[in-house]
């Protein structure tokens, strides 16, 4: 006998639901393996617009009436600063949670979250889609194999001109976002290098931000016998790429490619295409093989986010709580990012 | 009172080093406008409050311009968005209570290779062959029939190439390079009536200040004479690389075309060539993964040609465009030197992360 559906219910209904949590739910309903109790937003008409796509749905008035429909799971993606007020009434309440990147502000708060999820005996988990990708994880395996040798450098960019449709330029601050492109793009970042290398033994980090939020940065993570460097921009754009070197190949990760990794190898002149087969990630309850790419692989984390499978490979609050510490770290040892125009007096003036 | 300067097109390269100057200046309080929100992540830098309008929306910039003293123009587009935004902008300035608006129009209203002997005063066509000087022409003469009727002044300044970090003539080039179409015309010899950003803002706080002829139209550029490839060539150097050099002979200019490259697509099960111990790591945990040698990435696949008829009217450009009309009315004078405005800009490219191999004041050495 089939299990009845799972109730979920979704705190926040901003660009990530929209875009992502949506396809991903909506194939899960149609499936027949959760149903959408509830759906809140302080934007009601955000609310409402999220809730017409499952049929039932209450617009609830704020988390409490959310809670009241009992659901089994809260998705929480609402505004970062306030995840973890949200995710701890959820957990209270009775229920799961799946909260979405970054899982708060502080090492403080994430310690919190970590004890509240001990106590009332719920599961906490963060969404951290990149770890589904194919590609990311043979990168953490041809690592931990030795297969490229010792590692000598690695270096990766992302970003470009920002391009993500947030609904107030309060979004850019602090006491909202907790932090620039730092905060948003560092954290997936942050969890891959330290998924793929381990806790590094120091770290610098310097970023633009003059008085707001940063729009460039610049991590170098050290480990023994190498640095591993991180350029994010909400600015320019550069190849949004990872490599790896070292002492026998080299892997390339372009980030826009979840399925693919290139291998160069000691002795050969070309490199080598690993590409994922279609069956390597199976998307949502529809069991079939389908095309690789970002959404396959967020509703992927999603399906194994409502228990359907592989809910080992979720990224557990204790792991998380490494990242917003590390994060949290470089963000004190801050240093200004040196911009070679601001000359003088006015460079100054940006970095009291 | 600190007066209010509003940024219509804050995000655009020369619109935020506007926002960066003004407002580490302290002179002028600033408000950035931008046509959606998630544009103003370089003005969010500083804790600044900006405000969300289509720049040919006179409603929404009317809103977004209250309270403010003054409004810069620097809106980028289409053709049809340079005219209407320039209009739009100006009736809201008036309906806003705006004291001045301070339009950035182009040197290229004399087109991209003005003949000898061009100056601010000579009479522009809207008939040349490149759309986009058209539409500055355009903008330029409704602005200033507007004005007539209008409360608000009005001031037009015609830069000629801004460079500086983040212009698409240093980061664009850097990146045509890094794919092999970054192209010197006849040698980069023409003369590049350049100006350095940080000019053009000087210019621009000079006309908020209030100087110069309310209505008149003042061209800017940097004080010295230099070509194409004085500009260029050092960006190709710092990049560690060479740009293409091609001959285009006088006259009607198609250029020639690039061929893309014809990626071979059979890609043959490559298992057996890997060696040994990747095939280990895939037996061991990649099952899923198949192995192809990789074919060369292609690096570009546009198809537009490798020389514009812009491109090689630019680098063929035999007169320097003067600004002796800015200098006298205006009060303007260059700050910043060619060589000093182009080792800002490759210092920029080692800060945008560009695989820059010199250090980052590459190019003719300290800079003056």
């Amino acid at each position: 006998m089939n299990a009845p559906p799972k109730r979920v219910a979704i705190s926040g209904c901003g660009a990530v639901t929209r875009l992502y949590y949506l396809p991903a739910l909506g194939e899960l309903a149609a499936g027949g393996s959760i149903t959408v109790a509830a759906v809140f937003d302080p934007d009601r008409q955000a609310a409402r617009s999220v809730a017409a796509r499952f049929p039932g749905a209450t617009v609830a008035d704020g988390l409490e009436a959310l809670l009241a429909e009992r659901p089994d799971l809260v998705f929480v993606a609402s505004p970062p600063a306030v995840h973890e007020g949200q995710a701890i009434a959820c957990m209270e309440a009775g229920a799961d949670v799946f909260c979405e990147k970054p899982l708060c502000l502080s090492g403080v708060a994430a310690h919190r979250l970590q004890s509240a999820a001990r106590r009332t005996g719920r599961r906490l988990v963060v969404g951290m889609v990149r770890r589904r990708f194919p590609a990311t994880q043979a990168i953490r395996d041809l690592v931990a194999s030795g297969t490229i040798g010792r590692i000598e450098t690695v270096h990766g960019f992302e970003g470009g001109p920002f391009r993500w449709p947030v609904a107030s330029q309060r979004y850019f601050s602090q006491e909202v976002s907790g932090g620039g492109v730092f905060q948003d793009i560092g954290t997936h970042a942050v969890d891959l290098l330290t998924w793929w290398f381990g806790e590094p033994s120091d770290l610098s980090y310097e970023d633009d931000a003059m008085g707001g939020v940063e729009a460039n940065c610049r991590l170098v993570l050290r480990y023994p016998g190498f640095e591993a460097t991180l350029r994010l921009s909400r600015d320019w754009a550069r190849p949004n790429r990872y490599e790896i070197r070292g002492s026998l190949g080299t892997i390339v990760w372009s980030v826009d490619e979840p399925h693919r990794i290139e291998l160069s190898h000691a002795g050969r002149d070309r490199p080598f295409d690993l590409v994922a087969r279609p069956d390597a990630v199976d998307s949502g309850g529809s069991g079939r093989a389908s095309v690789i790419d970002f959404q396959s692989c967020f509703t992927e984390q999603t399906a194994a986010a409502v228990g359907m499978r592989d809910a080992g490979k979720l990224v557990s609050v204790d792991e998380a709580v490494r990242v917003v510490e590390l994060i949290e770290r470089a963000y004190a040892e801050r240093r200004p990012f040196a911009q070679p125009w601001l000359q003088g007096a006015s460079f100054q003036q940006a970095t009291p | 009172m600190t007066r209010r300067v509003a940024v219509v097109g804050a995000n655009g390269f020369i619109g935020n080093r506007l926002v960066e100057t003004l407002h580490l200046g302290g002179t002028f309080s600033v408000r950035p406008i931008v046509r959606r929100t998630e544009a103003l992540a370089l003005a969010r830098r500083f804790d600044l409050d900006g405000a969300v309008a289509d720049a040919c929306d006179g409603a929404a910039l009317e809103k977004a311009l209250a309270g403010c003293d003054l409004v810069v123009h620097a809106v980028a587009g289409d053709p049809a968005t340079i005219v209407a935004s320039a209009a739009a902008t100006y009736r809201a300035a008036c309906a806003a209570g705006v004291g001045r608006m301070v339009y950035l129009s182009s040197a290229s209203v004399h087109g991209q290779s003005p003949p000898p002997g061009t100056t601010d005063e000579t009479p522009l066509s809207d008939r040349q062959t490149i759309a986009y000087n058209n539409a500055k022409v355009r903008a330029e003469n409704l602005l200033r029939r507007m004005r007539q009727d209008g409360q608000a002044g009005l001031l037009i300044l015609r830069p000629g190439i801004v460079y500086g970090p983040r212009s698409s003539w240093i980061g664009g080039f850097a990146d045509d390079l890094l794919a092999g179409r970054g192209v010197l015309v006849n040698g980069g010899e023409g003369i590049c009536n350049g100006i350095y950003v940080d000019n053009l803002v000087d210019a621009v706080v000079l006309a908020l200040e209030g100087r110069g002829r309310d209505g008149e139209a003042y061209g800017v550029g940097d004080a010295e004479t230099y070509r194409w490839v004085d500009l260029l060539e050092p960006v190709a150097a710092t990049l560690g690389t060479e740009p293409l050099r091609v001959d285009v002979a006088p006259g009607p200019v198609g250029g020639p075309g690039l061929r893309s490259s014809a990626l071979g697509t059979a890609r043959a099960m490559a298992k057996s060539l890997l060696p040994g111990r990747v095939r280990a790591a895939l037996r061991a945990g990649h099952a899923a993964f198949r192995a192809y040698p990789a074919p060369p990435r292609p690096r570009r696949t546009r198809r537009e040609p490798l020389v514009s008829e812009e491109m090689a009217l630019l680098h063929g450009c035999a007169w320097k465009l003067p600004h002796d009309r800015a200098t006298r009315d205006l009060g303007y004078a260059p700050r910043i030197s060619f060589r000093e405005g182009l080792a800002r800009s490759l210092a920029w490219l080692e800060f945008a992360d560009y695989p820059v191999i010199t250090a980052s004041r590459a190019g003719d050495g300290e800079p003056a």
